[in-house]
């Protein structure tokens, strides 16, 4: 497809095929002006029936009545939320702003939802919880409930949930189902999502540096007709780490957005909206597509950021034959490294047993550099963090 | 026009307690640091308690891992560290009652994120500096640090252990239980009590605008909010307000006149916003909009400029 990139050789491919991914990129590298008209565009949400802004409104902001009304005027029609968030105050803010400005309740689309039903929760507890966002949201209706923060598929598969959903659903309270997360083990929740049938709409992180096969797994859930939102597709937003990576009059945050919304699979992207610039500078991003220098931008981000640091997966844990607490160290290597933490840091490697650190790595082959999903070289950078963390050999 | 007078160090002082605040954010991370952990009630002294979980530490880098979506705000705010513990009563797994301490980093910091999260129906506590409890949850500020606890239902031993922990651990911190002084400056007649905010970055919803802080007043049931900010030298002031207009002036409707105080004063009306007048004076910008009288705002507005500046 002319003007879009194909994500997952962009992403495996490196450095040998800049040419291609620079190539795919439309040929006038300009930006739109800034003053150029916003035009919203809209995306069904799976088989919901929901229409879905390609941009939609996250958590905060939404205390500001006049950024809300801005949003709407923008196109805006979806927003994003949590029971949890500030122990309810979002939604508070959202039922406020809604009631001020006087919006129909039948032009938007709300999503928000709680953490996964504890072991002991009952399914009248979950249902106190939507009643209770019910009434902060100043609403009889939630759109989407989200089973947020989902960490494993003993989270997704939740029966009080399901039952407490469905009672809801029968009430009119609730219409759809979502899981939501971002965490190491978001694909097997995803796959535990699709599998047992009970979701309707998958709001998951996203970004062109991450989780690759999370393309295939959404493209599953498209066939079953689960629809996707997503969030986070900065890919860590450190962009202020590479140098002149806006020059020209980039904008990573815009070619992010184009880069989520070239997938098809993805309904919306959410982004935390707080000024009227970002308003403008997000919504202008719908309906461009990426230009070569904005594909070139992510390619250099990715390239330079990909090895750079530990998402602390685990996954090379696994394969370990001494047992090295990757994870962990590679925590207290950021918290020396980028927090000025250093004696915390030593403090903490210290405690680790001695097997578990970074001696072990000395002669050993690394196999979990080819573990690593994201190709970093781990066992450089667990030998890098020994030398700068160990107390017990220095 | 009346021009405002101004103390010599009016100006600089209210600078420094915003702008300060503002820049938490991307202040460097001291190295030395109080450890986190050393402010939890110990478990020792809490007879028939345990550690079901903790203590964990977060840092900007990892928070969303324990907030989602959340961390963002906390991040605006300042957030350098958080450690999250759970107490668990008897052999209960089922039992326990969460803390959570985060170090913002500075007062406004933590009164920010205090003040943003503070739910209706709230029942006020005397911990640290503000304090309150709804149903299990509780909240507390004081010096740099935000306490948040939650009990995991409304079991009276599990509250009230809530309660302890929120008591304990705002009695271990040494810091102010005054507000951020920069409060005291606002007018106290017809504000609304615990209606203080601080904002650390777009006031307004305005990237030209920096962190300020906001109020609301009162009068027979209608409402206005004040703010105010500190843009550090008088150009930047002049090119925010003028930047303001120009706003209104797509988004609203600058009616005519201008208040009888500040510079550059100018009044909106606009279907959201409501009535709004707003001033320059000095390095700062402020503003009130709500639904209180043209004069009845400026009142209240004139006050702030003349206490502050």
């Amino acid at each position: 497809m002319a003007g879009t990139i194909d994500r997952r050789k962009f992403l495996k491919l490196g450095t040998a095929t800049a040419g291609f991914a620079l190539g795919c990129g439309q040929d006038n590298p300009e930006p739109p002006p800034a003053d150029a008209p916003l035009a919203m565009r809209y995306r069904p949400l799976g088989a919901t029936g929901l229409e879905v802004s390609e941009i939609s409104f996250g958590a905060h902001g939404v205390d500001n009545p006049p950024l809300m009304a801005a949003a709407l005027d923008a196109g805006i029609n979806t927003f994003c939320t949590s029971g949890r968030y500030m122990d309810g105050r979002e939604e508070e803010a959202l039922g406020e702003a809604m009631a001020r400005i006087g919006v129909p309740r039948d032009q938007v689309v709300i999503l928000t939802g709680n953490p996964p039903p504890k072991p002991d929760e009952t399914v009248e507890s979950i249902l106190a919880d939507i009643d209770a966002s019910l009434t902060r949201l100043r609403t009889d209706s939630i759109d989407v409930y989200c089973n947020a923060q989902v960490e494993s598929p003993d989270d997704v598969l939740s029966e009080p949930l399901f039952e407490a959903f469905e009672r809801a659903n029968k009430a009119g309270k609730v219409r759809f189902l979502a899981i939501a997360g971002h965490h190491g083990g978001m694909q097997e929740c995803l796959e535990a999502g699709i599998e047992c049938g009970r979701y309707q709409v998958f709001f998951t992180k996203y970004d062109f540096v991450s989780y690759p096969e999370q393309d295939e797994i959404l493209n599953r859930a498209a066939a079953q007709g689960i629809g996707t939102m997503v969030f986070k597709v900065g890919a860590g937003n450190r962009k202020h780490e590479i140098e002149d990576l806006e020059a020209g009059g980039l904008s990573f945050h815009q070619a992010t957005l184009k880069w989520a919304l070239g997938r098809p699979e993805v309904a919306s992207v959410a982004v935390t909206l707080t000024s009227f610039d970002q308003i403008r500078e997000s919504v202008a991003a719908v309906g461009t597509g990426l230009v070569a220098a904005e594909t070139a931008m992510l390619r250099r981000y990715a390239d330079e950021m990909r090895h750079r640091y530990c998402r602390f997966c685990t996954t090379c844990e696994a394969g370990c034959p001494h047992g090295v607490a990757v994870a962990e160290i590679m925590r207290y290597e950021m918290y020396f490294s980028c927090y000025g933490r250093e004696k915390e840091a030593m403090r903490l490697y210290t405690q680790l047993p001695h097997t578990a650190t970074g001696a072990a790595c000395a002669d050993c082959r690394g196999p979990c550099n080819a573990a690593c999903p994201f190709g970093r070289e781990v066992r450089a950078g667990l030998l890098d963090a020994h030398a700068r963390l160990d107390l017990r050999e220095a | 026009m009346t021009v405002v007078a101004r103390g010599p160090l009016a100006i600089p002082t209210l600078a420094l307690m915003i702008g300060l605040a503002s820049c938490a954010g991307d202040s460097p991370i001291e190295p030395v640091a109080p450890s986190l952990e050393d402010l939890l009630p110990p478990v020792t002294e809490l007879a028939g308690w345990t550690i079901a979980d903790g203590p964990l530490e977060y840092t900007p880098e990892t928070l969303y891992e324990y907030l989602n979506g959340g961390a963002e705000r906390y991040d605006t705010h300042g957030f350098r560290r958080l450690v999250h513990i759970r107490y668990q009563h008897d052999d209960d797994p089922l039992a326990c009652v969460t803390l959570d301490v985060y170090d913002m980093g500075s007062e406004l910091g933590a009164f920010g994120i205090f003040s943003a999260a503070r739910p209706l129906g709230r029942e006020p506590r005397q911990w640290g500096a503000e304090g309150y409890r709804i149903g299990t949850i509780a909240a507390a500020y004081k010096g740099s640090f935000f306490f948040h606890g939650e009990a995991d239902d409304e079991r009276t031993e599990l509250v009230e252990m809530l309660d302890t922990l929120m008591l304990r651990v705002t009695e271990g911190v040494e810091g102010s239980v005054s507000p951020p002084s920069i409060f005291a400056s606002l007018p106290v007649d017809h504000r609304m009590p615990g209606s203080e905010r601080y904002v650390p970055e777009n006031l307004l919803g305005h990237s030209f605008l920096p962190g300020g802080v906001l109020a609301t007043y009162e009068i027979d049931g209608r409402r206005a909010e004040l703010f105010l900010s500190d843009l550090g030298t008088g150009q930047r002031a002049a090119d925010a307000t003028a930047a303001l207009r120009a706003h209104f002036e797509q988004r609203g409707t600058v009616v005519g006149g201008s208040p009888s105080f500040g510079d550059d004063g100018f009044r909106v009306t606009d279907p959201i916003f409501g009535q709004a007048t707003v001033v320059r004076s000095g390095n700062s910008i402020a503003g009130i909009h709500g639904d209180l009288s043209t004069e009845e705002g400026e009142e209240i507005l004139r006050r702030l400029i003349t206490a502050v500046l």
